[in-house]
């Protein structure tokens, strides 16, 4: 081996590492400026017709009484009306998005999200129940939540018992998982066939996904969920990296793979469980912001997974804002809408990029 | 092999019994008019032949009835339809219809089969508990609406149209014998002609008649004196259905009744029949009158099918109770009501209307009485006793009287 160029080389590798990283970084700093732009154009935008200096007048003024005043309308519609809704599609779709990235990484494969795996199928059955018979009453809206939220985790245990039987690997969780999408999706079928044609619509609707239920409790329990998911997922990122080297290769590097695999599954499910029993299923995000987030920056994890987040965020906070915005006063479902805006710039990277990125 | 031969035989004998095809009893000319010659020879026929007797009774009615001629209407699908002989077996697949077939008095024993919703309406609908049940127009039990061997079959006309296409296409290739009749029973734009369509269909023109002038007097008497109202004064109003931010715009039944009560649907113009609103909407509209729909989904109560009081003060003070709406000119003024499907969804839509025109101008409407008009509905046409008015909740809150 040549040991009198190593230094140069060394210094070299060092330094297109960290133009590696500092490209990486960049990416991720735009992407949470872009969501502060978002956020910033998103809270002018509704139906109520309140002006840009109405709308920041309301803000300033609940932290400020005595400098700005906001009339009560304002406030109203600001503070209860769209605020959460905009953190809420922030932090719906940065869950969503780093769910997606990290299924897809685990089972190595570019089609592994919440709804090919059968977790959104699971939650469409859990509601259906609810709203097919009438379960809850008055008191319907919280049922379907909790409904939603339980099938979904019945659905994961589900696929993680079945895929255990032949042995933890991409492949039988995987089928589990389309095992279980069919039969929840044939159970959700049968029951939208015995319902009432009010029934139906309810239950195609609540599919569609929606952000029109949130509220600042809601987006706390979710936020919290989230945010406490994060850095286990984070500190996983390099075992995900040599997971995607092959089983034998991370086991090698002393990746204990089968116990990695099952527990970020487990915490994937539970974000998406957390997040779409409250709005519905808006199974896109998951699937599509990580494929554009790794057509923009590649497939390294430490950076693929924060900044899946911060594309899925970005993603449902503009598709929930042109939601609500198009027909307004009218409201398109966001699921609808996440697939208008998301596709075509999906599209675009997807026919640009020529080399094979995944 | 004899299972086969068992369902072929099965089959056949079904194809058997299937209705005759179109062509008026006895008509041996075969010109589609029954002359007297013709009648007399059909029932000779039948006394010597005791099979032919249905022919020959169906002949006399033709002959007596209807001149001789087929009967022919044009039904709300805008198709005509032939009538060859008198029905004696019926299915309806829309309650609507058959709650007008009982307004117009017709003798609903030939009611064969009914939907799914007629069988659940137990308290509205008592007499059809015990009969076959054939699904809905959504999920329709072919094989049991064949087996009841009708001679006609109501669908609606546009409720679901692709459905009720469906269902007149698969009948008409299966058995080309049942005629299909779509009216719907529920729009005030169509109702008054499908009462007087129906009336002639079904030979009830006096009981036609006599409903037809109830209705109309009892609509009249609203819309005489809504039009009094400038355009430009009429109370602003919310409409709200079931499912919370679901509002009724142009083209839904629900936006022709507002108007007709003299309300101003605030959201008549945005696009689609019942769009989702942007809560913010709501607010920024500053509704003068609520109205919100109960009677189905989380709301499944009152009506006739019973409900407690209880339950509709909490649906209203959750209703009022809804961010920012405090502010709201319907909330400060105590303007915000519950009304429930059957009287404002169906045939008897008109109780409802009135129940809207005295919320949206008390003094014009001092004079009226919804209730005794719903009681006087159900006694007189319904066959139903009137204290079902005074038991149930129909709106809330309840009106003073």
């Amino acid at each position: 081996m040549d040991q009198k160029g190593a230094p140069g080389d060394l210094s070299h590798l060092r330094e297109e590492y960290h133009r590696f990283a500092a490209k990486r970084y960049l990416f991720l700093a735009g992407c949470g400026i872009l969501i502060l732009i978002l956020i910033g154009i998103a809270t002018t935008l509704g139906s109520a017709d309140l002006t840009i200096g109405e709308v920041y007048a309301a803000i300033i003024a609940r932290f400020f009484p005595s400098v700005v005043e906001s009339t009560p309308l304002a406030s109203t519609i600001v503070w209860e009306y769209r605020l959460h809704r905009i953190f809420f599609a922030i932090a719906a779709g940065f869950g969503l998005g780093i769910a997606g990235a990290v299924m897809q990484g685990v089972l190595r494969n570019p089609l592994a999200s919440p709804f090919t795996l059968g977790i959104s199928a699971a939650a469409s059955f859990g509601a259906s129940i609810v709203i097919v018979f009438g379960i809850g009453g008055f008191a319907n809206d919280i049922a379907i939540i909790i409904a939603a939220f339980v099938f979904t985790l019945l659905a994961t245990f589900g696929i993680y018992s079945l895929s255990r039987v032949r042995g933890i690997s991409p492949e039988s969780m995987i089928l589990a998982g389309i095992i279980l999408m069919y039969l929840f999706s044939a159970m959700t079928s049968f029951l939208q066939y015995i319902g009432t044609v009010d029934q139906l619509q309810e239950v195609v609707f609540w599919t569609f996904g929606s952000l029109q239920r949130t509220s600042w409790g809601k987006l706390a329990l979710v936020s919290l969920v989230v945010g406490l998911c994060i850095p286990f997922i984070m500190l996983r990122s390099w075992d995900l990296n040599a997971m995607g080297q092959g089983d034998q290769v991370a086991k090698s590097m002393g990746v204990d793979v089968s116990r990695t695999r099952t527990r970020l599954m487990l915490i994937a499910s539970l974000v998406t469980a957390i997040i779409i029993c409250f709005t519905g299923v808006i199974g896109f995000i998951g699937l599509v912001a990580p494929h554009i987030t790794r057509l923009a920056i590649g497939g390294d994890n430490r950076f693929l997974l924060p900044a899946s987040g911060l594309v899925g965020g970005a993603l449902l906070l503009t598709a929930d804002s042109l939601a609500r915005t198009v027909l307004a006063p009218a409201i398109i479902p966001v699921g609808i809408m996440t697939s208008f805006i998301g596709i075509p710039f999906f599209l675009y990277l997807f026919l640009r990029k020529r080399e094979g990125y995944w | 092999m004899k299972l086969l031969f068992m369902v072929l035989a099965a089959a056949v004998c079904l194809m058997i019994v299937l209705p005759a095809s179109a062509g008026l009893p006895g008509d041996a000319s075969g010109n589609d008019h029954l002359e007297k010659q013709e009648l007399v020879s059909m029932i000779l026929s039948a006394l010597k032949d005791s099979t032919t007797l249905q022919d020959a009774r169906d002949a006399a009615y033709v002959y007596s009835n209807w001149n001789g001629s087929p009967k022919k209407i044009i039904d709300s699908s805008g198709k005509e339809r032939v009538i060859w002989r008198p029905f004696h077996r019926i299915v309806v697949m829309n309650s609507e219809t058959l709650e007008t077939m009982r307004s117009i008095g017709y003798d609903t024993s030939t009611v064969v089969g009914v939907d799914k919703y007629t069988l659940k309406a137990t308290a509205f609908f008592p007499e059809f508990k015990n009969t076959p049940g054939i699904g809905s127009i959504w999920a329709p039990d072919y094989e049991k609406i064949v087996s009841l061997q009708p001679d006609a079959v109501f669908v609606y006309a546009e409720i679901s149209r692709s459905s009720c296409d469906e269902i007149e296409e698969n009948l008409a290739k299966t058995s080309p014998g049942v005629t299909v009749l779509r009216f719907d029973c529920y729009l005030p734009e169509s109702y008054p002609g499908e009462i007087g369509i129906l009336g002639d269909l079904l030979d009830c023109q006096e009981g036609g008649r006599e409903f037809l002038e109830f209705y109309t007097s009892n609509i009249d008497t609203v819309t005489s004196r809504v039009a009094a109202v400038p355009e430009n004064e009429r109370i602003k109003v919310y409409f709200e259905t079931w499912n919370d931010y679901k509002t009724c715009a142009a083209g839904s039944g629900y936006d022709q009744k507002i108007r007709m009560a003299g309300g101003s649907n605030i959201f008549g113009n945005e696009a689609g029949e019942y769009p989702e609103l942007d809560p913010e909407a709501v607010l920024a509209s500053s509704p003068e009158a609520v109205i919100k729909l109960v009677g189905s989904m989380k709301y499944t109560f009152g009506g006739y099918n019973g409900g407690e009081e209880e339950i509709f003060r909490q649906t209203h003070d959750a209703l009022v109770s809804r961010k920012g709406w405090k502010s709201l000119p319907a909330v400060r003024d105590n303007r915000t009501y519950l009304i429930h499907t059957d009287i404002l969804g169906g045939p008897h839509f008109f109780v409802g209307v009135q129940y809207m025109a005295r919320w949206f101008y008390p003094d014009r409407f001092s004079d009226l009485d919804p209730v005794c008009v719903h009681a006087e509905y159900l006694t007189r046409f319904q066959g139903l006793p009137a204290s079902i008015v005074e038991d149930e909740i129909f709106v809330y809150p309840r009106l003073r009287r």
